[in-house]
This record gives structure tokens, sequence and C-alpha cells, in this order.
């Protein structure tokens, strides 16, 4: 009887085309959640109050989705939704590694799979899809971007990016600005040459291309000690962008410099990996970047999410970006030109020797990777996504705090793909911190108490809301709603896995729902009716 | 035979010298078992300085393709990566500081005895610094909730629950929390834990030293 009840809710949504009003995206996400981010600024955040600090005891599980026929994949023995869906039109879009699920918002009914078989590349995750109109942009780990339709999952078209023998391979979600489908590669095993592309939407036709290591004759080749090295000096850019329409300039974060842990051959701050750069997204063209790990040799990318944050600094009203790097490192730019506003550590750290005069933290040289070993942190956030709450000025993180003797084993001259290794000291802890914009100081904070520590590649991402919550998870299976002010645990579900990926929340048919992975499941909640009346 | 004909221009692990890196060459990368590396070296790139090895026979040019495929693998392939010998210190200076700082816990002549045989140094410098936590090293804990009070090794804890296994009776029990519940928690390796961070990494380096000595 319920199986028919939900066919015939189906049957107007399968009617009619799903079409994305492009003339919303970037928009406060309300009703839909069409982008990564939901909307352009990367904050994760949701002015939404149905569910909110007095209620949020209240919800209810209505219905979760399990990815059952996907099994064991090269490399990833279990799947895990690491992708942060989309919603658009009551359709919620999803991936794992070479696969697109398209389930109804309503009921959590399957309405289509598509599959990608692929010819290399690394299945360590899927970030998920960007939309365009009725179009779908989606990675196979080999360096594919595959357009498919949002009505049906048929494919439209595809275009290889990159060569996966090379070792690129790909993860990220597309970020569409305008008619520009922004697509970032990843990889380190043997010292890419990163670089972010721009497609059309239409064919996959490339309009431009940006390397993050200059060439011959380009500045920033005098951070390098020769063109060679930096023609395979690493950068990966495989996290999602911001965007701010107004400045038309996207932002992007630069992944680790290569090769990996060993920095004997390519002496110098090795530009633009590990940084924050500003591109204009109609032509590629850079126009301002802020290293915030000079000559990196500990695999601390800094693809973190650069979160667009307008507030006031000193009474003045300024248009900022954030980000709390994988180096432990946290900034507030001026996003207009790349000042420093805020330039300190947010985690323990016991690399760095204060700041240049950019603001830019410099690395101790004696606190690097050697053969008979140096002690460091370990990566103090990842891909996990961050949030900004701007009913509470407070930036939240998922951090991890711990250290690792880190090993040179390559001692070449010229040394090649990671060339060291870390071997963590102990247990780690995942430490919820909400950081004040103004300081980078920790307002407060919440240590997850757990004996077997925080898992090197998987973390919970964040949510916020103007209902004062924060959604967030641990790593034993948790899924958990703080206030967001205070960092008092609200409400809990115990899931069959570790949230895995960002939580996205809308609203639906009057209803605010809250939509979580966990593993291989989406959970998706909204409050109990009798909740419904409660006030925050 | 890379060495003798390819290491001079190409360096020994054909990471580049005068001539390129063959590491991200997209020739050797396509190539299997020889199938375009062994034609390719019978004619050369005489245009670019890349003599022809046609004295070279079949099986040669094959042996150098495989070569070449090694390197490569060596390079992409971190499971096959090896930490060097890692015992670069001075073990007196390592003597002085487990002097210092050690003995008020353990003894060179009991606990520590062995202890150079016992592990790889690398392995050894890990745990010495934090050693694996085996059922003596468990963490323990008291927990009150205002009537009834639990003691035992924690299996696990998280914000809303405490698994204890009682030491007497190895009985597990699962202890929901509540704001009125109190954990403490013990942690036999806290010394140890304190290290984690603080210690210098010539300190490190100079114990590892001197442990090693200690058979």
């Amino acid at each position: 009887m319920k199986r028919v009840a939900l066919a015939l809710a189906l049957l107007p949504l399968c009617a009619q085309a799903n079409d994305l009003d492009m003339t919303t995206l970037g928009n406060p996400p309300t009703t839909s959640w069409p982008t990564f981010n939901g909307d352009y600024t990367g904050k994760r955040f949701s002015t939404l109050q149905q569910i909110n600090a007095s209620n949020v005891d209240s919800l209810q599980l209505q219905w979760s989705y399990r990815v059952t026929e996907v099994g064991a994949q090269r490399g990833a023995p279990v799947p895990i939704i690491k992708a942060t869906p989309l919603q658009v039109n009551g359709v919620l879009y999803f991936t794992l590694p070479n696969n697109v699920y398209a389930v109804d918002a309503r009921t959590g009914t399957r309405l289509w799979n598509y599959s990608w078989v692929d010819n290399g590349g690394h299945l360590v995750g899927n970030r998920g899809l960007g939309m365009y109109k009725d179009r779908l942009y989606f990675l196979g780990p080999d360096d594919w971007v595959i357009c498919v339709d949002s009505n049906t999952g048929k494919e439209h078209w595809r275009k290889q990016i990159a060569d996966a023998r090379l070792q690129y391979f790909t993860t990220t979600a597309p970020l569409v600005v305008k008619n520009h489908v922004l697509v970032g590669v990843g990889g380190d095993a043997m010292d890419i040459r990163g670089f972010l592309v721009s497609l059309d939407p239409d064919t996959g036709a490339v309009q431009w291309k940006w390397w993050t290591t200059p060439a011959a004759g380009e500045p920033g080749i005098e951070t390098w000690p020769s063109v060679d090295a930096a023609m395979h000096g690493g950068g990966g850019t495989w996290l999602p962008g911001t965007y701010d329409p107004d400045l038309n300039l996207i932002y992007w974060g630069t992944g680790n410099t290569n090769p990996v842990f060993a920095g004997q051959g390519r002496k110098g701050s090795n530009l633009y990996t590990t940084s924050i750069v500003a591109l204009n997204p109609d032509t590629g063209r850079l126009a301002w970047h802020f290293q915030v790990s000079p000559h990196d040799t500990h695999d601390w990318d800094n693809t973190e999410s650069p979160v667009l944050i307008d507030a006031g600094v000193d009474g003045k009203p300024r248009k900022l970006l954030a980000q709390a790097a994988r180096n432990g490192w946290f900034v507030v730019l001026d996003r207009t030109n790349g000042r420093k506003v805020v330039s300190t550590p947010y985690v323990k750290l016991n690399w760095a020797q204060g700041t240049d005069k950019l603001g830019q933290p410099i690395p101790d040289p004696a606190i690097q990777p050697t053969v008979a070993g140096s002690m460091s942190i370990i990566s103090a956030t990842n891909w996990m996504s961050p949030s900004y709450s701007p009913a509470t000025g407070l930036f939240y993180v998922n951090s991890v705090e711990g250290f690792g003797i880190y090993y040179l084993l390559d001692t070449n001259t010229k040394p090649s793909g990671y060339g060291g290794t870390v071997n963590v000291l102990g247990t780690t802890t995942r430490v919820l911190k909400a950081l004040d914009i103004n300081t980078g100081k920790v307002r407060w904070q919440h240590e997850y108490p757990n004996l077997n520590g925080a898992p090197a590649t998987l973390g919970p991402g964040l949510l916020t809301t103007a209902g004062n919550l924060v959604f967030t998870g641990d790593d034993q299976g948790n899924l958990i709603a703080y206030s967001a002010a205070e960092g008092r645990i609200l409400w809990h579900f115990r899931a069959g896995a570790p949230e895995s990926n960002g939580p996205i929340t809308y609203l639906q048919d009057d209803r605010q729902w809250v939509v979580i992975a966990a593993g291989d499941t989406l959970y998706a909640y909204t409050l109990a009716p009798a909740a419904l009346n409660r006030v925050n | 035979m890379f060495a003798a004909n390819c290491a001079f221009c190409h360096g020994p692990q054909a990471r580049g010298a005068e001539g390129p890196s063959l590491i991200y060459s997209e020739l050797v990368l396509k190539d299997a078992h020889g199938s375009t590396v062994a034609e390719f070296l019978k004619a050369g790139r005489p245009e670019k300085g890349m003599p022809s090895f046609a004295t070279l026979s079949d099986e040669q040019r094959k042996d150098i393709a495989e070569f070449l495929h090694q390197q490569v693998e060596d390079v992409a392939n971190r499971g096959t990566y090896e930490i060097k010998n890692i015992v670069l210190g001075n073990p007196k200076k390592g003597a002085r500081y487990v002097s210092a700082h050690c003995l008020t816990c353990h003894s060179v002549t009991t606990d520590l005895r062995g202890l150079g045989q016992k592990w790889r140094p690398a392995d050894l410098q890990r745990n010495w610094i934090m050693p694996p936590r085996t059922p003596s090293r468990a963490i323990t804990a008291t927990v009150h909730d205002g009537q009834r009070t639990w003691e035992g090794h924690v299996q696990q804890i998280d914000d809303f629950r405490i698994s204890l296994v009682n030491d007497e009776s190895g009985q597990l029990v699962v202890v929901e929390r509540s704001p009125a519940t109190k954990v403490e928690l013990h942690d036999p390796l806290a010394p140890h834990v304190a290290m984690i961070g603080n210690l210098k990494d010539p300190d490190m380096i100079n114990v590892t030293a001197y442990l090693v000595t200690l058979k």
C-alpha cells in the first residue's frame, strides 16, 4: 500500500524536466541545495530556522537510502558517500566513485543510476556534482568529465582532461560559474603539474586552463630552482572553490608541493602550490595569491574551502575570505586583494617561526622530514567541509590534533613522488573548534572522546543554521547537533557508520529537512509534527 | 645494462641528469614489456642527441624497458617505499637523556633490556615515545552516576556511552552517559603522551641511537 502511494507521488516529478533555474545559483540555499556548498560562498550556512536549538531533540528519521550494489571498489573495501548531495526540485543527486545517483528527496526512492567504468585513477572518494540547467557534471577517477541528463542519467558528452598514467586522478565536484564548468585534479605519486580547467557546459570544450605552477619566464618561477622542478611541482586543485559574483573572482585552494616529503630538489617557496589563489572565471587569469604553506614538505594540501564572509572589521564592512588550512594555520584575508587580516595557528604546532611581512607563516627549516626522523603535526584538517555562521560570527572546523615522525626516504638530489612517509604517534584527537574570525582564537571547542583516534582520510563535515545549530558527527557513528553559540550537544543519532560528508538542509513541502551521509547510507530527517510549533 | 648505457645522461635511477628524467616519459608509460621502448632504442632520436642502441640485442633493449618500469614503480607505488637506516644519533647523548628523564619509571637492566633487538629502529623510535597499548597499559576508568560506581579498563568511549571491562569478572558493561555521569580516565601512558609534540628531534634521535644498543 505504501509503495503505491510513493509511486503516485513520483508521477508529477517524472513528467517534467528537472531544470535548475540558473538565476537562483549563488542565492542563500532555502528550498534547494544546488551547488557543492549550497551557495557560492562556502559558508554552508542555512537561514532556515524551523529546526532550531529548542526543538532539534525532536528530529525524526523520515527515510534512509543505502547503496547496496556497489560493494568493494579498488582500494576502497566499502563504499563511503563523501559527496555533498545536490537537491534541486525535489531530487537529490549524489555520487560514489564511478557512480551517480538520483534519489527522490521526499521518499528516498532511487530514480536512476549512472555508472562509469574507469581505466585507472584512485577511488579514494568522489565529492559530488555540478549542475547547469538540466545537466549534471561528474568526474570519473581517471580524469574524465562526464555530462549526464538530470532527468534520466543519460550521457550527453565526456571529455578527458589529464592522463591517469601520470597519476593524475579526479575526485572533485565540478563548480559551475556562469557558463563555465570548473574542474580540478589531484595526484601525488608521479609529481604532477596541477591545473584548473574551465569547460563549456554544452560541449566540454576547454575554455581556459590555469596551471598551478609557473612556466619559464612567468611570475613565480623565481620561487623554484628550475623550470623542470616547477613542471613537476604538484599543486592539485581537488576540492571545489568559491566565487564572488560582484568581484568576478573565483577562489581556489591549491594542493601540496611535489615531490611530497622530499624538498631538497625544489628549494624556494614553490608558488603557487599550497596557496589560496584568486582567478578571473572568464579568463583564468591570476588576480592575487596568498601562500598559506610556503615550501611544503609535509603533504599539507591547501585545498580546504576558502570561505567568503562579509563582516565588519574594526567597525568597517569588509569582503573577507577565511580558511582553516591543513597545516594548522587559520587565515582571514581581504578577498579584494589577498591582504592579511588574521594569520594564526588554530592547533598546537611546532613548525612555524612566526609570519613574514605578508602574514604568511615561515616554516622552521629544522622541522622537515629527515632520514633519522622529525616530529611535526599531522594534517590538522582535510577535505571535510568547514562552516561559517553569520549569526554567531564563528568559523567552525573539525580539526585533528596529533603528531607524527616524518621520514625522508628519497635522498636523491632529484627526488620523485612521495619521497618520504610519516609514522603517527599514539592516538590523534578530533576537536570541533569554533573560531572567532576577528582574532582566530577558539571561542569554544569540543574534544571527541575516542580511544581509536581520528581516521586520516575520513571525517565529518559541518553545516550551520540560523536556528543556532551546528550539524556534524563524530568518528564513531554518532550524528550530532550542537548549539552554535555555546557548543552544547542537543541531539544525536546513532547511524551505521561515521558521518562521511557535509550535511545539507532545505525546505520542502513547508518542512525543513536535514540530509546527512554516513558510510553507504543517506539519512533524511524532519521534526516530529508535535515539535513544529516550538520556537527558538 | 641501463647503468652502462643510459645512466650517464639519464641518471642512475632514470631521474634525469644531462638528459631528461624518464620517470614521467610518455614513451615509457605506454610501453608494455618493451613494446615501444625497445623499438625506440633501436632507432634513437639522433636529432635530439639520443643515440641509437641498435648494437644491443632485442632482449637487452627489453631489459632496459623493464628496468625503467621498475624505476617508475619505485616512485609511483608507496607500498614499495622503505625506511632507510635511521640510527644516526649520538648514543652517549641519548644515554644521558635516558638517565635524566626515564629512570624514575624504567631500568636499563630490567624492562628496557633487549629493547634494541625487539623492534626495527623506526618502530623502536615510535614505540619508545608512545608504546603499544598492551592490556597492562590499558586506559582505566571510574564511572559514577550518582548511585552506582563502575571500574575497569575502557574498551571505547564517546560522548554518549562508555564501555568498560571489569578486570576481575571480565564482564563488559555499557554505561549510558548523562549530565549526572562522572567519568574519570586514568592513562598509565600519560608521561609518554606528554612527550608527543614536546620532545625535540635531537633528543629523539639520540635516545633511539642509545636504545638500539640495549641488547
